[in-house]
């Protein structure tokens, strides 16, 4: 045996390590990789009051707009969008397009490349998962359309 | 010694793949322990998760990693318990943000109106007192006048069930501004002695 | 040799069939880009072939902004072709210079017809709130019935700003017009917010009779069957409370019918108590039900 491997000691054995240090390398990588993006010990909760708005998203083949609260909550008060604006409170109430945005209206007025950045950063607003039906996020009425149990699982 | 470190590699990596392997067939969650205390309650690290993570961005999109974590920019902001985790009236007191209140204008100033409404309420929870400052801080008259409240003593008719459907206070308080499990912020004003002392007919 | 080699070639397999398992995982990723610079391409291609916003560029006598629409049409042409040959990121990019060209554009040639109609629609609404806080602190002096108090609304100031706001509006400066009437809603806030600063207001659960108390409590106790009948839909945390809710809600019934007896008769008072103990129990089976309050 120990022969054996002496003699081929450049060849076989040595290859077989090298290709296994490598597929165990790479192994390691894609599995960092995927742990980072497929496990989530508890189903995850996006952030509380985040809107999903897909009125036409779906039919366009863009996946469905998700609206911080958090985030514009930080840098305007309500008085902004929901009166000056003329955005209503009802998730999917608003009636926004495309048209609309780039003509300046709704979300427009302020994602114009002076205010915010402008409407050609696509994935920034539809980042949504396909096929999410319009929601508020972590509403109470959303609590009590499914069980904590059942999320949790 | 260059063989170790490769047979330590090699062997470290067969068993996560077949860890992985069992995880996938098998499917299970790492917190599979039926009697961990408090489960269904996620625990601090796993509030305000980052996008990818969060269960409504769309992890493969180019989106979800562009986009701020929650948890970045609510480094410096007061706690609180529900919601977003963010007690904002608190943040907007201290001064640790400034959002503005004119969509051009950084330094408009609100017009703020400081008046307390107590409703008084059936059973032997506190009554509630509602405190226009905070709001008017926020919102401007014609978001609530006359849509949602009308604005004359004794014309809202106020139930908690309604609060919860979405209606009245529901309308904001459990789906942008703090849930209504928060029973004491509302309900913050002990009754007096007995409960509700009915008028007699003239 | 024979178990080395063995031993070796079975790690090797599962690593590969590692590999293998973690693949489908990356290459989501590049089958996505592909379908959704399709759409933005789609998008693209409408808006500066179809779209209202090219009709108005065409229509109106702006060279420059012509010039920025066959612009957009030349990279329109050139992110199809890169898409068509699979420069996926090349043609994102190309779309996302068109569309920001585009915005810029439509921003330039307004849609004059849509923002004068907002515009009215904004001048009206504002006129109505101005009114109806107007009216509101009418209500609030007369029930203070002070005299500092009446002076905190300028009613000269007011009317002239209205009248401003309205000869603006006549006269079809609609921006001007909405900036007055503000302005005019600003006077009105402000007036009540210095009339009524630091009140305390307190609405006491105070009927005039006790048919009025019996009518309000039947409501409240119908909202709360309502929220209920919401939740009975969904899964409950166990089949024991599960039953222990639906208990609750067929002795509701009873409860409400009982109280109907009573109320019938006269003994108001009786049917408000046992309504009032009917609907605590229907809070309770409630948050068994898993209401988050």
């Amino acid at each position: 045996m120990k022969t054996y491997l002496r003699r081929h000691a450049r060849s076989n054995k040595e290859r077989y390590l090298n290709i296994n240090l490598l597929l165990a390398l790479l192994v390691l990588l894609l599995l960092i990789m995927v742990t980072l993006d497929l496990f989530n010990p508890r189903s995850a909760h996006a952030e509380y009051a985040d809107v999903v708005i897909n009125n036409y998203s779906d039919e366009a083949g863009m996946r469905p707009v998700v609206f911080p609260h958090w985030f514009h909550r930080i840098r305007f008060r309500c008085k902004v969008c929901h009166a000056d604006l003329g955005f209503k409170f009802d998730a999917g109430g608003n009636d926004i397009n495309m048209l609309k945005i780039i003509d300046g209206e709704y979300c427009g007025a302020c994602h114009d490349g002076d205010i915010a950045w402008s409407v050609e950063n696509c994935d920034l607003c539809h980042s949504g998962q396909p096929g999410t039906p319009t929601q508020v996020h972590g509403s109470t009425l959303q609590k009590l359309k499914t069980s904590p149990a059942a999320d949790a699982k | 010694m260059k063989m170790t470190i490769h047979s330590l590699i090699k062997s470290g990596a067969v068993l996560c793949t077949v860890f992985m392997l069992i995880l996938f067939t098998a499917g299970k969650s790492f917190s599979a322990d039926p009697n961990t205390f408090n489960r269904l309650l996620a625990p601090a690290s796993e509030r305000n998760p980052p996008p990818p993570t969060d269960g409504i961005h769309d992890a493969n999109g180019p989106g979800a990693a562009a986009l701020q974590t929650p948890k970045t920019a609510f480094h410096d902001l007061p706690k609180s318990k529900s919601g977003n985790y963010i007690d904002w009236v608190k943040a907007l007191d201290e001064k640790k943000i400034s959002p503005r209140y004119d969509r051009l204008d950084p330094n408009a100033v609100p017009v703020v109106m400081d008046l307390n409404i107590v409703r008084e309420v059936k059973g032997s929870m506190p009554n509630v007192v509602y405190p226009h400052k905070q709001h008017t801080e926020w919102l401007d008259c014609s978001n609530c006048h006359p849509a949602i409240f009308i604005p004359q003593k004794g014309a809202n008719d106020i139930s908690m069930a309604a609060i919860l459907l979405g209606e009245k206070c529901g309308v904001c308080h459990g789906k942008v501004a703090f849930p209504v499990s928060e029973c004491r912020r509302c309900h913050s004003q002990k009754k007096e002695k007995g409960s509700t002392k009915v008028k007699q007919q003239k | 040799m024979n178990k080395y080699l063995v031993r070796q070639g079975s790690i090797s397999v599962l690593l590969c069939m590692a590999l293998l398992l973690s693949l489908p995982v990356v290459s989501a990723k590049n089958d996505d880009r592909e379908s959704a610079v399709f759409n933005k391409l789609k998008f693209f291609s409408w808006l500066v072939n179809d779209s209202p916003t090219m009709n108005r560029v065409l229509k109106s006598d702006d060279s420059e902004a012509i010039k920025q629409l066959e612009n957009s049409r030349h990279l329109l042409q050139q992110a199809q072709s890169q898409y068509d040959e699979g420069e996926f990121l090349l043609a994102e990019e190309n779309i996302a210079t068109g569309i920001k060209e585009m915005s810029r554009v439509s921003r330039k040639i307004k849609d004059v017809d849509r923002v004068e109609k907002a515009r009215r629609k904004l001048f009206q609404e504002l006129k109505q709130h101005v009114q109806t806080f107007a009216d509101v602190f009418e209500r609030v002096a007369k029930e203070k019935n002070d005299k500092q108090i009446d002076a905190m609304l300028d009613h000269e100031k007011l009317q002239k700003t209205l009248d401003d706001a309205d000869a603006l509006y006549r006269e079809g400066q609609l921006a001007l017009a909405n900036h007055t009437m503000k302005q005019a809603a600003d006077i009105v806030e402000k007036a009540i917010s210095n009339a009524r600063h630091k009140d305390v207001l307190i609405h006491e659960l105070s009927f005039d009779s006790l048919e009025d108390e019996y009518d309000y409590e039947k409501k409240r106790n119908e909202s709360y069957v309502l929220l209920i009948s919401l939740l009975q839909e969904k899964q409950t945390v166990s089949d024991a409370s599960r039953q222990y809710v639906n208990k609750i809600v067929a002795a509701n019934k009873g409860v409400v019918a009982e109280a109907e007896l009573h109320a019938a008769d006269g003994d108001n008072e009786t049917a408000i108590r046992i309504l009032e103990k009917g609907t605590d129990k229907l809070s309770r089976a409630l948050r068994m039900a898993g209401a988050p309050f």
